[in-house]
């Protein structure tokens, strides 16, 4: 079923090989937290260049950064030094166009499904353009298998379910960049492979560049054009990889010979991390 | 339609049957419900009471007997149900607490938004505040009389400078335990600060809210009889007052439970309602899955 999120605003949905995604550049970017006088350096120099429609997979270490790197990406936080561009823009607060998923799916308890998949819209456009967006927001949900649970409320929802209504309120504004830190993290592994290929579907059929922050090795090389893995805090690329396996792709693939190298290669490029680490430790 | 026609909510799937599981006696206090629990205590409560004064360990003038308090209340009861004076101080004294309650809630919220929002809130209003919850207010009855004479007003505003704190501070707390990840998506949704206060905090504030709101009402219904003890006029403080100046101390036992039942129904009310707007809370009395 490869249905399209129709974009209102331009004439007709755009051809699925069009690139709507938004380049994401990072240069040099260095982030160090201060508390209680004490600094830790949490991540970078880090450059970073995603092409536009590009699906990047970032993998590393607990604590090495990945959030904080994805933040900076969102707006969310400022780099303690070095810069960020998302499109043309240099990123200075919440860029527009930008969705952000984290692991949990954080809906709020007191509003509908519908009601939290329309928040941005809420937000942005006020109750009354929320009003016209429920047409879209019935789409998305049926998009991933939730038609029938609109008027629900989120405690009524499984896990994986909350999860998907979360990834139709970070699609309800058609954004040009996905952020997504580790986004089904919490979900068993059938649920999960179920919401990746939802997921691989969704960026592929609309060219939006994502940015994916994941634990998993063989998550990120089913997903990916490109995995980059970083090393043991203060995060810093370790090496990419790019992998061409054709898309759309399907979990069967994951049996495949090419499919098994990628993995071996990811695995041997954390472990280059940690081992580089590790001698910088000893050497501090 | 490959992927997507097969979602089985994850929920729903899985789970084999649980195998029955062998009852573990429960203590003999969990076993009992409560309202049994209830009249047990306080048959226990009243026969002390009724054998402490039956021996003669105090005298009829210091305690009165449970069978003579119980005469007084159905008297009080009885006067209060037939529209006799108690009736018509106890309307006195239900409409000074409501005041007090209504302003202490409103001036509770404002002052607790003040608090936890604003800056001369948190560094000049909060400072003022501790000091004002530590000083005893009880004490400035008189002073309140001076100022607003023998009716009903001074006892108003006793009511509602006691009851507005636990609605002030748990607005300011509640205001305060916004969830990380949430303020974080309304962040990321560039939410304006009104956007954020108003659709996030507010909502996430609103059980702590009521708690105080439920204090405030048991706290309200304390202050307004106390002024009206202390100022006179007229209520039913005012009747507990000459119930005690007439050693009455069975009339005074009356008014003291029917003021608590007051206090306790005040209590519920507020209760009620918490349930209704705050209606996705679920409070574990009902069932789940009507
Ligand atoms: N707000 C903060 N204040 C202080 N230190 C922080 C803060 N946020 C992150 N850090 C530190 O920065 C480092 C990187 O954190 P980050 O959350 O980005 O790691 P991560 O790679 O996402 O880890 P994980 O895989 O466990 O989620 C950690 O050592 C963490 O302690
Ligand atoms: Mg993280």
């Amino acid at each position: 079923m490869l249905k399209q999120t129709t974009d209102h605003t331009a004439p007709g949905p755009p051809a699925p090989s069009e690139n709507r995604g938004a380049a994401v550049t990072v240069e040099d970017a260095v982030r160090t937290f201060t508390r209680a006088g004490e600094t830790v350096h949490a991540l970078g120099p880090v450059s970073l260049d995603v092409r536009p429609g590009e699906f990047v997979a970032l993998l590393g270490p607990s604590g090495c950064g990945k959030s904080t790197l994805l933040n900076l990406v969102g707006g969310l936080l400022p780099p303690t030094s070095g810069s960020i561009r998302v499109g043309e823009e240099e990123v200075d607060g919440v860029p527009e166009r930008v969705g952000m998923m984290f692991q949990q799916a954080v809906l709020l308890a007191w509003r509908t499904v519908q009601q939290n998949v329309l928040l941005p819209v809420e937000v942005s456009e006020g109750r009354r353009g929320a009003r016209k967006a429920a047409d879209r927001a019935a789409e998305l949900l049926e998009l991933v298998g939730l038609t029938g649970f609109a008027d629900k409320m989120p405690n009524e929802l499984s896990g994986g379910m909350q999860q998907r209504a979360a990834i139709c309120r970070m699609l309800i504004q058609e954004p040009d960049v996905l952020l997504l830190d580790e986004p089904f993290g919490a979900l068993d592994e059938f649920t999960r492979e179920h919401m990746n290929v939802e997921l691989a579907r969704i960026c592929s059929i609309t060219g939006r560049t994502a940015l994916f922050v994941t634990h998993s090795i063989s998550e990120a090389v089913f997903l990916a054009d490109r995995v980059v893995v970083m090393s043991a805090r203060p995060g810093r690329i370790a090496g990419t990889l790019d992998i061409d396996l054709p898309k759309p792709r399907d979990p069967e693939i994951m049996t495949s010979a090419t499919f098994q190298d990628h993995v071996r290669d990811a695995r041997d490029l954390l472990r280059t991390g940690y081992e580089a680490a590790a001698t910088a430790d000893k050497e501090a | 339609m490959a992927a997507t026609t097969t979602p089985t909510p994850a929920g729903t799937t899985g789970e084999p049957p649980r195998p029955p599981r062998k009852e573990t006696p429960k203590p003999l206090l969990e076993r009992v419900p409560v309202p049994i629990l209830m009249t047990a205590a306080l048959a226990l409560v009243i026969g002390v009471w009724q054998t402490v004064v039956s021996l003669g360990w105090v005298t009829e003038y210091v305690m009165p007997s449970p069978a003579a308090t119980g005469i007084a209340l159905w008297d009080v009861t009885l006067d209060l149900v037939t529209g006799g004076p108690v009736w018509d101080n106890f309307v006195i004294s239900a409409l000074q607490v409501l005041y007090g309650l209504i302003i202490a809630a409103v001036a509770g919220v404002v002052l607790g938004v003040l608090i936890a929002e604003t800056t001369l809130g948190r560094r000049v209003l909060q400072p003022m505040m501790v000091a004002l919850y530590a000083a005893p207010k009880v004490a400035l009855a008189p002073l309140f009389v001076a100022w607003f004479g023998f009716d009903m007003t001074p006892k108003v505003v006793m009511a509602a400078v006691i009851a507005f704190f636990p609605v002030m501070v748990d607005t300011a707390a509640g205001l305060a335990s916004v969830d990380e990840n949430e303020d974080k998506l309304f962040k990321s949704m560039r939410a304006s600060r009104w956007q954020r206060f108003y659709k996030l905090k507010l909502m996430n504030a609103l059980p702590f809210v009521f708690a105080g709101l439920k204090s405030a009402a048991v706290l309200a219904v304390i202050g307004a009889i106390v002024a009206e003890f202390l100022g006179g006029g007229e209520g039913l403080g005012v009747m507990v007052q000459m119930a005690s100046v007439g050693f009455a101390l069975d009339r005074l036992f009356a008014f003291v439970v029917l003021l608590s039942a007051f206090a306790y129904l005040l209590y519920l009310a507020v209760d009620i309602v918490e349930r209704r707007v705050v209606f996705w809370r679920s409070t574990g009395f009902l069932p789940s899955d009507s």
